[in-house]
C-alpha cells in the first residue's frame, strides 16, 4: 500500500510529475513519473509509485531532483519528501 | 509541426472518425483551428441549438507540457447568447489529460437521442450512457465519474442549467473551473451531451527540444520569482486586485449605478481578511505552478460547511458589490451554486442586478417575479432565484434567457437598464477604464476582457516598466484610464497576444497582459520553437493572430449581422455620470468613442462605416476564401432579439 503524505504548499499542478517523466523519457506524461500527486479536499498528497523508479535524477548533474527544480510552491516540502524516502526514513 | 488528431463525434449516429489536423497548421492550435472548422462547417442559418452546430474542444500547441500558464483547454461553438462566435477557455487538469489520452481536437455535431458522455483513454473514445446522471448537478456527476472510472479522471461537464438550455449555461471542469460566457453549456445540453471525461494516465507529449525548453522555463521561473507584484497574484489569487479596484473605482456597485463602494464593504472583502479567515488551500492548472485558484470554507453561519474552489475577484464584484451584499459567505455560496448548476456567474449576477435595480425603481413588481421581494442586498431570495433560473422554474424561465431577451417580457422601460454587449450579459466596467471597456465592447464574443482589453490602465508603472510599455504599444496612455487616444493600439496588441496564448494552451496570466515584464510575442515564439519545433518570428505570430481575429469578425458578420453599431456600449453609459468616488463625474463621450472606433477600424484595415474587414485586408492575412462572403449582405440578422432602440447611438 503506497504511503501518501500531505505536501505543504502544493497546488496540484503536477509540474513535478511532468519534470520527472521528462527526465526518464524525454517526454511529458503522468504515466512515466515516479511520483503521484492527488487532491485530498484540503490540499494535495504525494506518494512514490510502486515499483519505485525514482533515481534521484542521476545524470542531471548539478540539476538533481528535477521535480524539486520545477516545483515553486512546495519546493521545501517536496525536497524533504524525496530525501527522507531516499534515506529510508519515515516520510 | 505535427498538429495531432481531430476526433469527430456524430452524436446523431453515434459514429466517430479520426483525421489529422495538419491542414490547420497555419492556426498553430487552440481557438484558431477550432474557429476555422466552425466557419467552414456551420451555416449561417443554423441556430446555436441546431444539431448542425459544432461544439469543438481544442488543446493548444503546448498542452501537456510543463510551463507556467500551461493547462488551458479551449472550446468554440456558435453562441446561443450572441448568435455569433463563442470561444472560451478554462484550466484545471482536463487539457493535459485529454492530450495524454491521445486527442488534440474533438468536434461534436448532431444531437444524441439519449443523454451520453464521451470517455477518453489511451487512444480510445467511447460514447457512454449518461442516464444515471441526467438532471444531476456537476458535483454529483463528477462523483459518479470518479467512482466509475477512477479518481484520476478529469471532466468537462454540464449541470441542470445546460440540460435545461439556460442560455448562458456554462461548462464546468473539475468541479470548480468554468468555460463561462456565451452559453457553451446550453449547446452541449442541446446535443444531449452531458460531459467529456478524460483519463490521462497513459499517454505522453514529446517536446521538440527538451534542453532548449528547460532553459526557457528557467528564465520564466526567474522572472516570476523576481517580481513582488506577481507574487501577490500567487498569494491571493485574483482577490489581489480588490484593494486597487477600491481606490480606482473598479467595482460595479448596485448594478453599476455607482462604481464606488462603501469602506465597510471594501474592508469586509479585504484579501488578507478572506484568505486568513476562510482559505483552506490553493490549486493550479496542469503544468503551471502559479496556483491562483483559492479554495475556501465558511466555518460558521448559514453558508458554513463545504470547501468551494473558485470564488475569485469576479465573485466579490458579481455577488458582493453589484448586489450590495457584504458577506463573503454569500459570494462563495452563489458562486458554488452557479458552478454546480452550470451557469456563468457573470451573467447570473447581471440579471440579478438588473432585477434588483428595476424592482427598486418599481418597474418590475413582486407579482411579476413569483411574489418574491428582491431589493438590493437580498440574499435568501436571490439564491432561490439562481436555482429557479438553473431549473427554468417560474420567472427563472424568462431570466434564463439573459437580460437582453428577458427585458422584452417586462415593462419597456426595463430594457434601458440591462447591461449587455452583442446580446451577452455584461460583467465589465467601462466608464472609468476606456481601454478595458473598449476591448470589451469590440470583443467578438460580446463583452469579455480577456481577448484585447488591457488591465494596466490603473497601474502606475515605474521607469523600467514605462520603457517596456512604450516599446510594446508605441503609445503612452497605458497608465491613463480616462484617455481615449492610444487605446486602439493597446487593445490591438492584446488582441493578438491573448489569442497567441490561447493557441498554445497557455493562460494570459503569465503574459505581459498580467504583468508588463512577463511573456510577450517573442517569448511565445521562443516557446513554440522549443515545444513543437515551429520556427516563427514574433511579427509573423502577431499577423497570424490578427487572421484569427478577422475570421471571428467574418463569422459574426455572416451569422449575427454584427456591424459597427454592435461595437458600441449601451446608452446608459453615455448618459449616466458616475455619482461618487474616485471616478466621480466620468461618463462616456460619443464623439471621442466614435473617433476611437474609427481609428481602431483603420489600424485593422476594416471599413470605418461598417466595421467589416476590407477585401484587401483578408487577402493580406491569407483569408482569400472569405472574400466572397463579404460580397453578400449578412445572411442572417441574428440579433433581432435586440430591439431596434436598444442598439445604441445612431449618431
Amino acid at each position: 500500500m503506497e504511503k501518501r503524505v500531505m505536501l505543504k504548499g502544493c497546488v496540484g499542478c503536477k509540474a513535478c510529475e511532468m519534470a520527472c517523466s521528462l527526465h526518464h523519457t524525454d517526454a511529458f506524461s503522468f504515466r512515466n513519473s515516479s511520483i503521484d500527486i492527488q487532491w485530498e479536499k484540503e490540499g494535495y498528497s504525494i506518494a512514490f509509485k510502486s515499483p519505485m523508479t525514482c533515481d534521484t535524477c542521476e545524470g542531471e548533474g548539478e540539476n538533481n531532483y528535477q521535480c524539486v527544480r520545477y516545483c515553486y510552491r512546495a519546493k521545501d516540502a517536496l525536497k524533504a519528501f524525496i530525501l527522507n524516502t531516499e534515506e529510508g526514513g519515515e516520510a | 509541426m505535427n498538429m495531432g488528431t481531430i476526433l469527430r463525434v456524430n452524436l446523431t449516429t453515434g459514429k466517430m472518425t479520426r483525421e489529422s489536423a495538419d491542414r490547420y497548421e497555419k492556426w498553430i492550435g487552440g481557438i484558431g483551428v477550432a474557429q476555422q472548422i466552425l466557419y467552414d462547417e456551420v451555416k449561417p442559418w443554423m441556430s446555436a441549438f441546431d444539431p448542425g452546430n459544432r461544439f469543438i474542444v481544442a488543446t493548444g500547441a503546448m498542452t501537456g507540457m510543463l510551463c507556467p500558464g500551461s493547462g488551458r483547454i479551449a472550446a468554440v461553438t456558435k453562441s446561443p447568447m450572441t448568435t455569433g462566435i463563442a470561444s472560451g477557455n478554462a484550466g484545471g487538469l482536463f487539457a493535459p489529460k485529454m492530450i495524454y489520452a491521445g486527442f488534440e481536437y474533438i468536434v461534436f455535431e448532431g444531437r444524441s437521442r439519449k443523454p451520453v458522455y464521451l470517455y477518453l483513454k489511451n487512444g480510445e473514445a467511447k460514447l457512454l450512457s449518461a442516464d444515471e446522471i441526467s438532471g444531476k448537478t456537476v458535483g454529483e456527476s463528477v462523483d459518479y465519474f470518479e467512482e466509475k472510472h477512477g479518481r484520476q479522471v478529469s471532466s468537462m461537464c454540464i449541470g441542470p442549467a445546460g440540460e435545461n438550455l439556460v442560455r448562458y449555461a456554462c461548462v464546468t471542469i473539475d468541479r470548480f473551473r468554468v468555460i463561462g460566457k456565451c452559453g457553451f453549456g446550453a449547446v452541449m445540453g442541446s446535443k444531449n451531451l452531458k460531459a467529456i471525461v478524460a483519463d490521462g494516465s497513459e499517454g505522453s507529449v514529446k517536446p521538440a527540444d527538451p534542453y532548449g525548453l528547460k532553459r526557457k522555463l528557467d528564465d520564466i521561473y526567474d522572472r516570476i520569482d523576481s517580481n513582488a507584484n506577481y507574487k501577490h497574484l500567487m498569494d491571493y489569487g485574483t482577490l489581489c486586485h480588490i484593494p486597487g479596484k477600491y481606490l480606482t473605482a473598479g467595482f460595479s456597485f448596485r448594478h453599476g449605478q455607482d462604481l464606488n463602494i462603501p469602506k465597510e464593504m471594501a474592508d469586509a472583502y479585504d484579501p488578507d481578511n478572506i484568505v486568513n479567515t476562510y482559505r483552506v488551500h490553493q490549486s493550479s492548472c496542469g503544468g503551471c505552478f502559479v496556483g491562483c485558484q483559492n479554495h475556501h470554507r465558511i466555518q460558521t453561519g448559514e453558508y458554513a460547511g463545504k470547501v468551494v474552489g473558485g470564488a475569485p475577484f469576479n465573485s466579490v464584484l458579481n455577488f458582493g458589490t453589484k448586489l450590495d451584499i457584504t458577506n463573503y459567505g454569500y459570494c462563495v455560496e452563489a458562486t458554488w451554486l452557479c458552478n454546480d448548476l452550470g451557469m456563468d456567474m457573470d451573467a447570473v449576477a447581471e440579471i440579478l442586478g438588473w432585477v434588483m435595480e428595476c424592482y427598486e425603481k418599481g418597474m418590475i413588481t413582486s407579482d411579476q417575479i413569483d411574489g418574491m421581494d428582491i431589493p438590493f442586498g437580498e440574499q435568501k431570495q436571490s439564491l432561490e432565484l439562481i436555482k429557479m433560473i438553473g431549473y427554468r422554474q417560474g420567472v427563472g424561465d424568462i431570466l434564463a434567457e439573459g437580460v437582453a431577451r428577458a427585458a422584452s417580457a417586462f415593462a419597456k422601460e426595463t430594457e434601458y437598464y440591462g447591461n449587455h454587449l452583442k446580446g451577452n450579459d455584461l460583467y465589465e466596467i467601462i466608464r472609468p477604464l476606456i481601454g478595458y471597456g473598449f476591448g470589451a465592447a469590440v470583443s467578438t464574443r460580446g463583452g469579455s476582457h480577456v481577448l484585447g482589453s488591457p488591465v494596466c490602465e490603473s497601474s502606475k508603472f515605474n521607469e523600467a516598466e514605462r520603457e517596456m510599455a512604450l516599446k510594446k504599444f508605441k503609445v503612452n496612455t497605458f497608465n491613463d484610464p480616462l484617455a481615449y487616444d492610444g487605446k486602439p493600439e493597446i487593445v490591438t496588441y492584446y488582441e493578438s497576444l491573448t489569442r497567441a496564448c490561447s493557441s498554445m494552451g497557455l493562460c494570459i496570466f503569465v503574459s505581459d497582459w498580467q504583468q508588463i515584464h512577463m511573456l510577450d510575442h517573442q517569448d511565445l515564439a521562443d516557446l513554440l520553437k522549443y515545444s513543437v519545433g515551429l520556427e516563427i518570428s514574433a511579427d509573423e505570430l502577431r499577423e497570424r493572430m490578427m487572421a484569427v481575429l478577422n475570421l471571428e469578425k467574418m463569422f459574426n458578420y455572416c451569422h449575427a449581422g454584427f456591424t459597427r453599431e454592435d461595437d458600441m456600449p449601451r446608452e446608459r453609459l453615455f448618459k449616466e455620470k458616475v455619482p461618487t468616488g474616485p471616478a466621480k463625474g466620468t461618463v462616456l463621450d460619443y464623439d471621442k468613442w466614435n473617433a476611437m472606433l474609427d481609428h481602431y477600424y483603420d489600424i485593422h484595415g476594416w471599413d470605418t462605416k461598417t466595421g467589416i474587414p476590407k477585401p484587401e485586408t483578408l487577402h493580406k492575412l491569407g483569408l482569400d476564401d472569405l472574400i466572397p462572403d463579404l460580397m453578400q449582405p449578412a445572411q442572417v440578422p441574428g440579433h433581432s432579439f435586440i430591439h431596434e432602440d436598444l442598439v445604441t447611438n445612431k449618431k
